[in-house]
Formats: C-alpha cells, sequence, structure tokens
C-alpha cells in the first residue's frame, strides 16, 4: 500500500460531481425535492387574471421558497453528521464540496422554475424572447445568491435551523433595507444593518428589474448590482469560511 | 525514511459559547507521539484522556491550538490537509442513506479513480472487511460492528500510508475483532503505518509494536508489549517487606519487595497456598495477597497510577 495519491491542488470536477450526486440522493430520500415542487407550485392556484410583471414577480417568490426548502442544510447537514470530515480525508477540499451541493441545489431550482413557466405564461400568447431571457437572467442571479446567503449561514451556525431561518429572513431583510424601521437606532448600528440589508438579494429586488425590463423607466441601477455581485462575493465569502472551518469542529464539540 | 507521524507539544482546547459566556475544555496539553513507517501504535488512556481529539488532529480535521504535526516529515499549515491519511471514527459518519457498496464508491470517486479500478477497489475492500453480502444495506441499517467495518473499508479505499482509528474494535463481535485485526496486521505487513486507539487490551497487546499511554491530554508514558512475559506474581501485604523477602529469599531467590509489598515470582510448583502457608509458619503476617500477571493490563494500570514525571520514558 504505498504509491498514496499525488497531493490534489486544483479543483476537481469529479469530486464536486460526486458530492452534487449525493446532495441529490438526499433531497430525493427525504421527499424535500417533493416538498419544495409542492410550495412553488400549489400557490399558483390562486394566482389570477394578473399582468405578467405580478406573475414574474411570483414566480419569483414561489422559486425561492422552493429554493431555501432544498438549499435547507446544504453543507450544514455534512458539517454536523461528519460526512464532511470524511469526504475531507478523502481529499475533497471545502470549496469542491460546497460547489457539488450547490449545483445540485440550483439544477433542482432551475427544474421548479420551469415547472412553474406554465403559469406564467399562460395569459400571454406571444411574449418577447428577449425579455424572457432578461427576467430569467435576473431570476437566475438572485437564486445563485440566494443560495450563496444559505451557504453562508450553514457554515456559521449550526444545524439545518440556519436556513430554516432563512424563510423569515426573506421578509424581514427588504423592511431593514427600507429607511424608515432602523431610524430609532444610534447611526453607528443602524447604518451598518441598513448596508447589510442592502447587500443580501432579495425577490424584491429582482421585481424592481422585471418592471424595468417589461415597462421601462430608469434602469435600477442598485438592485442590478447587488443582483449581480451577489452570486460571486457571498459564494466566494462562504467557501472562504468553511475552508476556515475545522471540518470536525461541530461533530467533536 | 521520514516519520508518517511527528506530534510535538500539541494542545487543543474546545471553546463554546460567546463573549463572557465561552466555556472551554482543554483537551490536550502538550501531548508528544511518533509513529514510524510500518509501526501499529496503540493509544491508551481513560475516558476523556484525548485519544479521539489527538487522532481528529492527527487527521487534519481538527487545528491544534499549539505545537507541530508533520506527516511524512511535512508540516501542513493550520489549514492543511495531510493526504495519504485515513481516518476511522469511533461512530458512524456517513451518508446514511447510501448502501454501504454506494457509500465506497462514493469515496472512491473523490479519489478520481476511472471506472473499472474504482469498481475493482470497492469490491476488493467490501472483501477484506466481510461485507461483501452486506453491500446492499443502507448504512443506516448496519449494526455498530458492521459501521467499524465500513470504516476501516472506507479507510482503506485510497490506498493510504497512514491509517488512524479510533475506537475501531469495540462494537465488533469476536470473530469481527479477528478479522479486523488481522487486516490490520496484513496492512502494516504492506508498510502502513497505524495509529490505533483501543480500550481492547488484549488485541492492543497482540497487535501494537507500541502502546503510548495518554492521561489528562498528555503523554504519560510507554509501553512496549513485547516485553511483557504474561509470569505470575504472587503479591502479599506484610509486616516489615524487607525482612519477609529475607525469610523467603532461601526458598524463593526471586522474592523483592516492591511499593511496600512482597513479590513471589509464582514458578512451577509453587501454588499461592503454599507460599502463604510458608510465609505464616516463618512468622511473616501476611494481611492479604493477590496474584498479578505481567501483562498489559497490570502494567497500564502500575504506570497510569504513577505521575507523570516519573511515567515519563517508562517502557
Amino acid at each position: 500500500m504505498s504509491g498514496a495519491a499525488a497531493a490534489p491542488t486544483s479543483f476537481s470536477f469529479a469530486r464536486a460531481g460526486a458530492m452534487a450526486v449525493v446532495r441529490a440522493r438526499r433531497l430525493l430520500r427525504t421527499r424535500r425535492l417533493l416538498l419544495a415542487a409542492v410550495m412553488a407550485i400549489l400557490p399558483w392556484l390562486a394566482v389570477g387574471d394578473v399582468p405578467l410583471v405580478v406573475r414574474l414577480g411570483a414566480l419569483t417568490q414561489f422559486t425561492i421558497v422552493g429554493l431555501t426548502v432544498l438549499g435547507a442544510g446544504a453543507i450544514a447537514e455534512d458539517l454536523d453528521g461528519g460526512p464532511y470530515a470524511i469526504a475531507f480525508t478523502h481529499s475533497c477540499s471545502a470549496l469542491e464540496a460546497m460547489a457539488g451541493e450547490a449545483a445540485t441545489t440550483l439544477l433542482l431550482t432551475t427544474g421548479l422554475a420551469v415547472a412553474q413557466l406554465p403559469f406564467v405564461l399562460r395569459h400571454d400568447t406571444l411574449v418577447d424572447i428577449g425579455i424572457i431571457l432578461m427576467c430569467s437572467a435576473s431570476l437566475a442571479t438572485l437564486l445563485v445568491g440566494w443560495l450563496a446567503v444559505m451557504l453562508l449561514a450553514a457554515t456559521v451556525a449550526r444545524g439545518v435551523g440556519n436556513a430554516i431561518a432563512m424563510i423569515p429572513l426573506l421578509t424581514v431583510v427588504p423592511v431593514l433595507a427600507g429607511t424608515d424601521v432602523l431610524e430609532p437606532l444610534p447611526a453607528s448600528l443602524a447604518v451598518p444593518l441598513r448596508t447589510l440589508a442592502q447587500l443580501l438579494p432579495t425577490p424584491q429586488l429582482a421585481s424592481e428589474v422585471y418592471r424595468w425590463i417589461l415597462q421601462g423607466g430608469e434602469a435600477p441601477r442598485a438592485a442590478i448590482a447587488v443582483l449581480l455581485l451577489s452570486p460571486v462575493v457571498w459564494f466566494t465569502v462562504a467557501a472562504a469560511h468553511l475552508r476556515r472551518l475545522e471540518p470536525a469542529a461541530r461533530i467533536a464539540a | 525514511m521520514t516519520q508518517p507521524l511527528r506530534a510535538v507539544a500539541i494542545t487543543k482546547r474546545y471553546r463554546a459559547g460567546f463573549g463572557s459566556f465561552v466555556s472551554s475544555v482543554e483537551a490536550l496539553r502538550g501531548l508528544d507521539l511518533e509513529a514510524e513507517q510500518g509501526e501499529l501504535v496503540g493509544l491508551l488512556g481513560p475516558n476523556g484522556a484525548g485519544k479521539s481529539t489527538f487522532l481528529l488532529c492527527a487527521a487534519g480535521l481538527l487545528r491544534p491550538d499549539g505545537g507541530t504535526l508533520s506527516w511524512f516529515g511535512e508540516q501542513r499549515g493550520p489549514l492543511g490537509r495531510p493526504h495519504g491519511v485515513a481516518y476511522v471514527p469511533e461512530r458512524s459518519l456517513y451518508h446514511r442513506f447510501l448502501t454501504v457498496r454506494e457509500a465506497l464508491e462514493f469515496y472512491a470517486t473523490l479519489h478520481e479513480l476511472p471506472g473499472r479500478e474504482r469498481a475493482a477497489r470497492v469490491s476488493a475492500a467490501l472483501e477484506r472487511v466481510g461485507m461483501t453480502e452486506h453491500a446492499t444495506k443502507r448504512v443506516s441499517q448496519l449494526s455498530r460492528g458492521m459501521v467499524q467495518r465500513l470504516g476501516v473499508a472506507q479507510a482503506i479505499i485510497g490506498r493510504p500510508r497512514l491509517v488512524l482509528l479510533d475506537e475501531t474494535l469495540s462494537g465488533l463481535d469476536p470473530l469481527g475483532v479477528r478479522e479486523i485485526r488481522e487486516l490490520l496486521v496484513e496492512l502494516r505487513e504492506e508498510g502502513v503505518t497505524i495509529v490505533l486507539s483501543s480500550h481492547d487490551l488484549i488485541s492492543l497487546e497482540h497487535l501494537a509494536t507500541r502502546i503510548v499511554v495518554i492521561k489528562d491530554g498528555r503523554t504519560h508514558g510507554t509501553l512496549d508489549p513485547r516485553v511483557l512475559t504474561g509470569a505470575r506474581t504472587l503479591v502479599l501485604e506484610v509486616d516489615s517487606p524487607s525482612l519477609a523477602a529475607r525469610l523467603v529469599q532461601t526458598r524463593w531467590p526471586g522474592a523483592r519487595v516492591e511499593g511496600e509489598r512482597l513479590h513471589i515470582p509464582l514458578v512451577a510448583g509453587a501454588s499461592q497456598e503454599e507460599i502463604v502457608a510458608h510465609c505464616r509458619s516463618l512468622g511473616v503476617a501476611v494481611h492479604s495477597s493477590s496474584v498479578r500477571r505481567d501483562d498489559l493490563e497490570q502494567r497500564f494500570f502500575d504506570l497510569i497510577e504513577r505521575p507523570a514525571r516519573v511515567a515519563e520514558g517508562c517502557t
């Protein structure tokens, strides 16, 4: 048993793929995919004949709820249960583990979004493909950004509870990002809190972009910037934090 | 040849809580350990001594607070991964929803093995740990003993040069213990270095080339199983042990005083009752008598009861 494998130095798609497959197996096994599908598609029964921009907003809200259900526990379950530590001893890096789990979650969420398209487009006989692509791109950046925030939360707090806490956060963040709510607080606390809330990707930002795409007007530059930067920034922060984390810290404590 | 594992003055403290509510436990307080190629080092110590923490540090899964760890002569950074090092945890840390074969295929994939070699390695690993018949069982359905076998299988799948096993022999039935012991001997003969934490003294006595005793997060001493004779000694609690020793030495020349007690080697033809009767006939007041065997258990108890400074370097 000499000849141990040479030290892997670069990102391995094989390892990330293996992590992705195992994540998909877990989501299927725990019926979480089924739950996410129900939570994303069932609300459409209550959506009536409303303008396309409203239906796109609904698509975003329902999809992000589905993503939150699917992404709940991504990385966190492996960190707490120990599989991450064992994968680590088999040369899997933090980035590979996180990328693998994120890929599965995003792929399945994309499926959820596609499954909702008939509901989104049912009252429109002709929709500009360019508009659909631009809206899809906005939705995609929002989903990746939100998942990256979820992954960061998973590396910070123990258990799937951190991901479940993301659902109320969907409501709280837009409120905090406004100007009024934090007004009574001292500026030293209010400003950083508001800035942080404004840097988080929320469905409201995507809705602003849809409105601009469909109805014109002044481009929501801040929303576009946050949506575009969020996936990169938050995923980098999450990956860096996971890399700093001791793989066995949560199982040994 | 560089040492597969060298640990010098390793310290580790677990912390929990925030701000002024932080509580901490000092798990390792300057542990030293070296393992040479092909050696099987046993880790022995009371519960909470720091064995598992040390193995997690040695596997690169916990970051020591102090000291230096090197693998095959190389030191890794605080976040570095040691390569060629496998770890078998005490409890199941595997994906519970996978079957045994799927779990092993997953670990083989992480090593980027091509399809055919991956399948061959998985089958070989299953065979070596005697789990071929259980390959289709889910990990969640495995007994503790089977989980331990799976742990060994996943460890050997990447052909490591250093294997760290945490209480792997516990939970196994006698047949399982024998099979895993045989596997560990095979691995050692192949040049793999093994560090095994266990409370199974019999297995350690048979397997280990060296046993490191850990107590209170420190290396407390070292035992060499090869010098264990298995000889039995009668230990007598008597008044004036020195005088008693001189009296009985005419018949049992090996009699000696150790720790205020009279020790008489039990050689062929002398029974415990006969020796006690003879002592009493010489006027020696015998308060108690017990037979001790020069085995790992006895050496361990002798060592663990001594202060660390005295025990250091003990072989």
